[in-house]
């Protein structure tokens, strides 16, 4: 089907290829697809997937149909499906055919923990469960009420949560720490929920990562200027706990 | 203690603060100090309850609070201003708040209409600016509590009577805008969300996905089309891309209903619900808030956005406002901590300093040789528990304002109960005092407003007559003074009149008939148990519960009381009170054979007077000169019967100390023996009170000492009171001086 050449680069991708991994991921493979070898995507260690990366593999593959995913986890696989989506998927090389190329470098830029040889099995690499770190989750709320009603929920739901004061604290503190979602109240001292999402939407560091608002109103206004902000989405205040979840799960499953 | 129990008392505890915040600046803004920032102030904290309360199922808090919070809104946005009568409102609808944030404190269910008469007044002032009442709730309050949106959606109720025969086939187009994924949005989650909903088939548009050099990898470049079987409403479709409703192109098409029927829907949007269509089974598993689902099917984007109101552009204004005062108030990062926890501590510092204290003796012990760095590293122990101990303290420091904030609302109540005008102004709020002395503080200090409000002020007209204006004062003030914290309440009423004062206590048997006594005597009698002097007993004040009372409750802190009254004119009550009741810096002082301490506080100085500045006038005490004023001294020995080894008249020294505003004495003692931090013991509990000591105290060699209540050894030398006036002194200074 494909012009076999005699050179097989296998890659291993990262086990999340989310938004944030994206563009250095584009970057690599603009590097290695131009090329004639034979891309093999070891994709056995992917626990998250979404859009952006599924993009680059797509136009990977549509530039060199020498592209191919090896070993795809369920969660690489699921991810496709869900999207009506299909990648071309070959069998791992087998240990006793020797590829002969120096591409180690490039399997090691991308995934640089695997310095090994290309054609190493999945599991020699295997690492300890990439997913068991829990989610963070960064609350802003200046009433403790609320803030602990959300740390008891989240917490309880299997997520880390850090805490802030207010606007600022919040900003300050994620100057400092990663999170992987961002709640905050809208009416808050010094600096309120809408600038909030401004100031993080406005630095490119913070591109991809989920807010929510927390409105105590159903009043569309709010909703409107949060989303006009930038923020991802909103939760209306008083919400039970299984709601909270359920909502939380819509941006970070 | 459930997390949910926790919770809740989190949430009351937050309340108070929030309430206190809240009447602090409703008082700013009654006094006309408001700024954008002071009704921000009360704004949030309403918000704040009301968020809480709604967690906690509050009702009719939260009912309250809205329209509480919905006027508030209208002012900080300035679609209301404050007028007088606003402000009344305003406050009288603080007063409610607070009332119902005790009842749900106290787990009673508040009467469904309490506050009715003031939520009236807010919706009547929502009213009277053209507020829309639909703003404002009304009556439909009480479902937006149940966070059931009104708005939706037309469709709605075309769905609902579909959903009935079954389920239905959506068309359904997605494509993700520019900007959805930078956001954090993302459609995997939204399209597996969708697929909860029934049976999707999806077929993705992937043409649009560029060559990787042309790729930019935040963009999504890929489009879904589908079908989605399933029993759920149009609207819940829509409310899965309801965070990307103005991000993404979204099309949901109903390819059950007759196309007719569908186009007469989209048609007309603005038609009302037909009255007989069935009430809208909102599932009650709905998992996202529906409202927002744009109510036209074509969510395109701008077409969805309403006209951007006033209020985005003024928000970083206010923002930058608060960055300047109200939050440096609002501290920064706090945490609370129970009481007993730091009680734990201050035990163990008061033990520290005794174990200090007897360290030091050792040392002292000890032959010098040995001693020279261990003294140097005592004095540093010395002096990180003195830093260790003033921290401590400063933790259970509160601002005196905590117990200030219950007055205003307590003098509008008593003005509106005795339709007296009153004006209350307050000072020093920020000053700390140990909170176990704030807890004690707020009977006495509500009394003698009370009694100020009752006895003090006149009515209106009265004080036309007297030339005064309608308006009454009450002065309320704290500060510093000398390691103690002052409070002052003064009143510009009508005094205590002496006369009437005199009458009454002669009735009542407190002064025998023939007595003479000053008008600064008289009018010290109404701390006398048992006195009430309004003429009918009114549900203010007179309950039965005198000044008597207030004197011994500021007495049993440690505190005096003075009062000043001048005849029509109003009157002046000070509070003396110490800062804190466990440790305190005193002077060991050796009298005879007996070890005392002298609160430093009560101390001016110490001297070692030549024998010809002091001059016996009568037995025990004498007149010492001092820099051209006399002073009266005390002999302690002589006071407190205990044999010194002094003369009459020489040698031993003589501490100056304070008994009350501009009354000082001299107190001659054998020796100084140091000065040093104690622990305070109290030894009422076990013995009563003892005239002249305030409590006892363990020293370093383990032994307990006695400390002075110098005020009451004043009391007890009974020097008359005019004598260590300053100006009789002068006077007096001079006669002796003339005289020789």
């Amino acid at each position: 089907m494909n012009t076999m050449t005699d050179q097989i680069v296998v890659a291993k991708l990262k086990p999340v290829m989310d938004l944030a991994a994206a563009e250095q991921f584009l970057v690599e493979m603009r590097s290695l697809v131009d090329t004639s070898i034979e891309l093999h995507l070891d994709a056995s260690e992917v626990r998250t997937l979404t859009t952006p990366c599924i993009q680059i593999i797509l136009a990977a593959v549509r530039a060199n149909h020498g592209v191919a995913v090896v070993s795809p986890s369920p969660e690489f696989v699921s991810a496709f499906t869900d999207l009506a989506l299909t990648f071309p998927q070959t069998e791992p090389v087998s240990m006793n055919e020797p590829a002969e190329i120096e591409p180690a470098q490039a399997a090691a830029s991308l995934a640089p923990e695997n310095s090994a040889g290309p054609n190493t099995q999945p599991e020699t690499f295997d690492q300890p469960e990439a997913e068991a770190m829990a989610k963070r989750i960064l609350t802003i709320d200046d009433s403790k009420t609320i803030r602990d009603m959300l740390r008891m929920t989240l917490t309880d739901a299997g997520y880390d949560v850090l805490q802030a004061v207010d606007g600022q604290d919040g900003v300050d503190l994620l100057e400092r720490e990663t999170v992987d979602l961002v709640i905050t109240d809208i009416n808050m001292p010094k600096m309120d929920g809408y600038e909030v999402v401004r100031h993080l939407r406005g630095n490119p560091a913070y591109d991809g990562l989920p807010i929510l608002v927390l409105t105590t109103e159903s009043d569309s206004d709010k909703k409107n200027i949060a989303r006009e902000a930038g923020a991802t989405g909103w939760m209306v205040k008083p919400f039970d706990p299984e709601r909270l979840v359920a909502t939380v799960r819509k941006v970070i499953p | 203690m459930s997390s949910f129990e926790q919770l809740k008392q989190t949430f009351f505890d937050e309340c108070s603060d929030l309430l206190q915040q809240m009447e602090t600046s409703l008082t700013e803004i009654r006094a006309g100090n408001s700024t954008d920032d002071t009704v921000n102030a009360v704004f949030r904290a309403v918000h704040s309850i009301k968020g809480g309360a709604g967690i906690f199922g509050f009702e009719t808090l939260v009912k309250f609070a809205h329209v509480f919070e919905t006027v508030l809104d209208s002012i900080r946005s300035g679609a209301i201003a404050i007028t007088p009568d606003n402000i009344d409102t305003l406050l009288s609808a603080g007063d409610v708040l607070s009332d119902l944030v005790n009842m749900s404190r106290a787990d009673e269910a508040p009467p469904s209409d309490y506050g009715a008469e003031c939520r009236a007044a807010l919706e009547e002032i929502m009213r009277r600016n053209g507020g829309s009442e639909d703003n404002m709730g009304g009556s439909d309050i009480a479902d937006d509590f149940d966070d059931i949106d009104f708005t939706p959606v037309m469709a709605d109720a075309d769905d609902d009577g579909a959903a009935v025969d079954g389920p239905h086939d959506f068309a359904i187009t997605f494509r993700p805008g520019a900007e959805m994924v930078k956001k954090g949005n993302e459609p995997l989650f939204l399209l597996r969300e969708l697929r909860q909903l029934g049976e999707l088939e999806l077929v993705a548009e992937t043409d649009e996905i560029p060559p990787l050099a042309a790729m930019a990898s935040d963009k999504p470049y890929i489009g879904w089309t589908g079908t989605l079987r399933t029993d759920a409403s149009r609207a819940q479709i829509e409310a899965v891309f309801d965070f990307v409703s103005g991000d993404c192109e979204l099309d949901v098409r109903d390819l059950t209903v007759p196309p007719v029927a569908e186009l007469a829907v989209v048609a007309s949007p603005d038609v009302p619900l037909a009255p007989d269509l069935p009430a809208e089974p909102q599932p009650a598993a709905d998992p996202l808030p529906v409202e927002a689902a744009p109510p036209v099917p074509t969510a395109a984007a701008p077409a969805a956005e309403p006209p951007k109101p006033a209020m985005p552009a003024k928000a970083p204004e206010r923002a930058e406002g608060g960055a300047g005062q109200a939050p440096a108030k609002a501290a920064a990062t706090t945490t609370r901590v129970e009481l007993e926890k730091i009680d734990r501590v201050v035990n163990m510092v008061g033990e520290l300093v005794i174990a200090q204290a007897m360290l030091g003796q050792i040392v002292q012990e000890l032959p010098e040789h040995i001693t020279g760095r261990l003294m140097q590293t005592l004095d540093e122990v010395i002096h990180h528990t003195r830093e260790l101990k003033d921290s401590v303290m400063s933790i259970r420091a509160q601002p005196v304002g905590a117990v200030f904030q219950r007055m205003p609302r307590l003098v509008r109540e008593l003005s509106a109960k005795t339709g007296k005008r009153v004006r209350l102004e307050m000072s020093g709020e920020t000053t700390e005092v140990d909170r176990s002395i704030i807890e004690r503080l707020a009977d006495p200090l509500t009394h003698i407003i009370r009694n100020s409000m009752d006895h003090g002020i006149e009515a209106p007209t009265d004080r036309a007559a007297a030339g005064k204006p309608e308006e009454g004062t009450i002065y309320l003030g704290a500060e510093h003074r000398g390691g103690k914290i002052v409070i002052e309440v003064r009143d510009d009423g009508a005094g205590i009149n002496p006369d009437r004062v005199l009458k009454k206590a002669r009735e009542r048997g407190l002064v025998s008939s023939d007595a003479s006594l000053s008008e600064d005597e008289i009018n010290n009698l109404i701390f006398l148990p048992g006195f009430s002097t309004a003429e009918t007993i009114s549900d203010i004040s007179g309950r039965g519960v005198g000044m008597d009372v207030v004197k011994r409750n500021i007495q049993d802190i440690g505190g005096r009381i003075t009062l000043k009254s001048e005849r029509g004119r109003g009157m002046i009550l000070q509070l003396a009170l110490p800062l804190t009741l466990a440790v305190m810096d005193g002077m060991v002082i050796r009298v005879g054979r007996e070890t005392y301490v002298v609160p430093m506080s009560a101390m001016v100085e110490c001297l070692r007077p030549p024998r010809e500045d002091m001059h016996n006038l009568i037995g025990t005490r004498g007149m010492l000169k001092l820099r051209g004023d006399l002073l009266p001294i005390v002999n302690l020995a002589d006071l407190l019967d205990v044999g010194s080894v002094l003369d009459d008249d020489a040698g031993g020294v003589v501490i100056i100390t304070e008994a009350g505003d501009d009354v000082r004495f001299g107190l001659r003692v054998d020796e100084l023996l140091g000065h040093q931090q104690v622990v305070i013991k109290s030894i009422e509990e076990s013995y009563g009170s003892i005239p002249g000591i305030a409590a006892a105290t363990i020293l370093g060699n383990g032994r307990v000492a006695f400390i002075l209540d110098t005020e009451k050894l004043f009391e007890m030398a009974s020097i008359p009171p005019a004598m260590s006036q300053p100006l009789i002194q002068k006077v007096a200074a001079r006669a002796i001086a003339s005289a020789s």
